[in-house]
């Protein structure tokens, strides 16, 4: 899901999903390779991306050009303190590539915020990180708007037709060992929940409560924890009637 | 009037602020909280007179809306997908009533699996309760139709309630330009409520909605509900009017987008029809004759208006974001029956697209007037024709592989 803007002097018949972005902003850059999200989607050669950084990260992101990096977390804190302003500094940035004038930007970060800030102090500090902003963004290059005009090469679908398919397929289970198989949720974990088997009954309310359909039960019956996907919760050591599950403070995950 | 940068959700709460309504029950679901968090804000900021409540539930919600309305209330209520079918008792029991209300609807589709983004099977499960139904394309329309749906209901031969539609995420959390009018003007269209056949009065006991046995008499309250929304197509056009000499804006039982001499036409309803009106100006520019005709008002159905503007043309495709499974798209199935009668009736193809918010994209819909085309020379085209491409099916083969799903196909 995403949120987005359009602006155009002429009506847009553009609706939902936006297809063809002028700019792109990323406001998380641990976004950029997570297919599920897949935030570059629709970018052309030389779309611009507006990129959220972490300065203190050693992670490379191979994003081809043209990307404007800041680290705008950090300066939203330094700016007000609040983690929220990220909207501000982002607005303000994606303002800036956009070739509205600063005034425009305050203007329009008073017309969000005024009714939303507890003071007036919170709104300044937030205009004064969108001209922080202004600022360090004052050498980028404005986005060139793109000429829509080259609509008319829009072709036909690829569509298929579905054919009827066993329920087992066909109704929405997921029958491998863990709900986010392919998302290792396991570095999630704060607690890690350790069996200690001598304890264990094999009542199995753990299997059963595992909101994760982490746990599986081996050839005894006794729980066994996935830890890749294991994301911490707890439920199982909080259900356990023997307390079974010593929790021990995740160092590794 | 203030132009102002509103969402979908924002601009029904601007509606209810503007009708200035006494009550609203609330309860929250995604996509519509927005709609009763700003309520409930102007009524706290005193920008909005009434009563502001929570309820446990859709049920007790509009069980509340229902019975404040029976009481001489002008009332607001909004729900959505879960919500409105968790309510669905009361739909039929309110509209049987004769009330008036307004209940917004942010179309979402329905579990299972349970999803977030618009399509419109929430909504067409109440088509059959006796609500009218009023869908929206833009957030001025949404504004524009609260008032609207309030006028209507609200008319002393009329007396029904009113549900206006508009989608989530693609209206609900998108913001345009919206045209707000003064309170005065509005007073103008629509005066306060004047109960003068379902109120509480010291002076004229009442019961209402009361029990009927042996089916004559059920039959005669059922069927002056079927009548009063027949008469509310030639209302709701006798006021549409009023709205355009006072606000300048236009709306119809349908709308009709580049219709003068089209040939191949879609039928669309809600904000997608944005969508199908910007490939219609493609084909234009190509020289086809392209048009669409956007289902506004869905109950009462407007058969006539309909058959009068599908007649004569080569092929019309009707674009359903809904399915009814066992048959298919659900407004293909009225429009057809409302061109049975019609001379010279075009090849009519059905399209399921855009469920659970799925974008219908513009290959998608150069890939419906290829249909069209198709099916004007005669040649057979899938019925239903599911908007689905085969790199999503490669998608979802690759999801259920990651499920644990075996074979694929
Ligand atoms: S902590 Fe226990 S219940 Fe929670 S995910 Fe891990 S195994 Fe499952
Ligand atoms: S809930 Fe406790 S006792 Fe029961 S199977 Fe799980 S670990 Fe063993």
């Amino acid at each position: 899901m995403a949120a987005f803007t359009r602006i155009a002097r002429e009506a847009i018949l553009e609706r939902g999903a936006m297809e063809h972005p002028a700019l792109v902003v990323v406001a998380d850059e641990t976004l950029v390779d997570e297919p599920a999200s897949a935030p570059l989607a629709g970018r052309r050669d030389d779309t611009p991306v507006l990129l959220n950084v972490n300065a203190q990260s050693a992670r490379q992101l191979s994003v081809p050009e043209p990307v404007f990096r800041a680290d705008f977390t950090a300066m939203a804190i330094a700016a007000t303190g609040r983690l929220s302003s990220l909207s501000t500094a982002l607005a303000a940035a994606a303002s800036r590539l956009s070739g509205l004038d600063e005034e425009h930007c305050r203007a329009g970060i008073d017309a969000e915020l005024a009714g939303e800030l507890a003071s007036r102090d919170e709104l300044e500090s937030n205009l004064a990180l969108a001209h922080d902003v202004y600022t360090l963004a004052s050498d980028w290059t404005a986005v060139a708007w793109p000429d829509d005009a080259d609509e008319s090469d829009v072709v036909e679908a690829d569509l298929v037709d579905l054919g009827l398919e066993p329920p087992c397929r066909a109704a929405p289970s997921i029958y491998a060992s863990a709900n986010s198989p392919a998302r290792h949720t396991g570095n999630w974990r704060q607690y890690r929940p350790v069996l200690e088997p001598d304890k264990c009954n094999r009542c199995w309310l753990c299997f059963v409560w595992c909101p994760e359909a982490a746990i599986t039960l081996d050839e005894n019956e006794f729980p066994t924890v996935d830890y890749d996907v294991c994301k911490g919760c707890l439920l199982c050591a909080h259900e356990c009637p023997t307390d079974a599950f010593r929790v021990e403070r995740e160092l590794g995950a | 009037m203030t132009r102002q940068l509103l969402t979908g959700n924002a601009a029904a709460a601007w509606g209810a602020r503007l009708a200035d309504v006494d009550y609203i029950p609330a309860f929250p679901i995604t996509p519509q909280t927005e709609i009763v968090e700003l309520l409930s804000r102007w009524v706290a900021e005193r920008d909005l007179g009434g009563r502001f409540v929570t309820f446990d539930s859709e049920h007790s919600m509009l069980t509340a809306a229902g019975a404040a309305a029976a009481t001489g209330a002008r009332v607001f209520t909004a729900t959505s997908s879960q919500g409105l079918l968790y309510g669905f008792e009361m739909l039929y029991t309110i509209a049987g009533w004769r009330v008036p209300l307004v209940l917004v609807n942010v179309s979402r589709g329905l579990s299972s699996p349970i999803t977030l983004e618009a399509d419109h099977n929430d909504v067409l499960a109440a088509r059959d309760s006796g609500f009218v139904q009023i869908h929206t394309e833009t957030c001025q329309e949404v504004l524009d139709s609260v008032l609207m749906a309030y006028r209507l209901a609200e008319s002393d031969d009329i007396k029904l309630p009113v549900i206006v539609n508009l989608d989530g995420f693609t209206l609900s959390f998108t913001r345009e330009p919206v045209d707000v009018p003064e309170p005065e003007r509005v007073r103008e269209f629509l005066p306060s409520y004047e109960p003068n056949h379902a109120f509480i009065r010291g002076d004229q006991p009442m019961a209402q909605g009361t029990a009927v046995l042996g089916g004559f008499a059920y039959s005669y309250f059922r069927y002056q509900l079927h009548l009063a929304q027949r008469h509310a197509l030639e209302v709701i056009e006798l006021q549409a009017k009023e709205f355009e000499g006072l606000f300048g804006r236009s709306y119809g039982l349908v709308e009709s987008f580049q219709m003068d001499d089209a040939e191949y036409v879609l039928v669309m309803s809600n904000a997608f029809a944005t969508k199908g009106k910007a490939a219609v100006q493609r084909l234009r520019d190509r020289g086809v004759k392209a048009g669409l005709v956007r289902l506004r008002v869905l109950r009462p159905f407007p058969s006539e208006a309909i058959a009068a503007s599908l007649a004569g043309r080569k092929a019309v495709a009707v674009v359903d974001q809904n399915l009814s499974p066992g048959i298919g798209g659900i407004t293909f199935q009225e429009v057809a029956s409302a061109l049975y009668g019609a001379n010279d009736r075009p090849a009519l193809v059905s399209v399921v697209g855009g469920l659970g918010g799925k974008n219908i994209s513009d290959p998608e819909l150069e890939s419906i007037f290829k249909d069209l085309e198709r099916a004007a020379s005669g040649d057979s085209v899938p019925s239903p024709r599911l908007l689905y491409t085969r790199a999503e099916k490669v998608s979802m083969d690759k999801l259920l592989s990651i499920a644990g799903k075996e074979g694929s196909s």
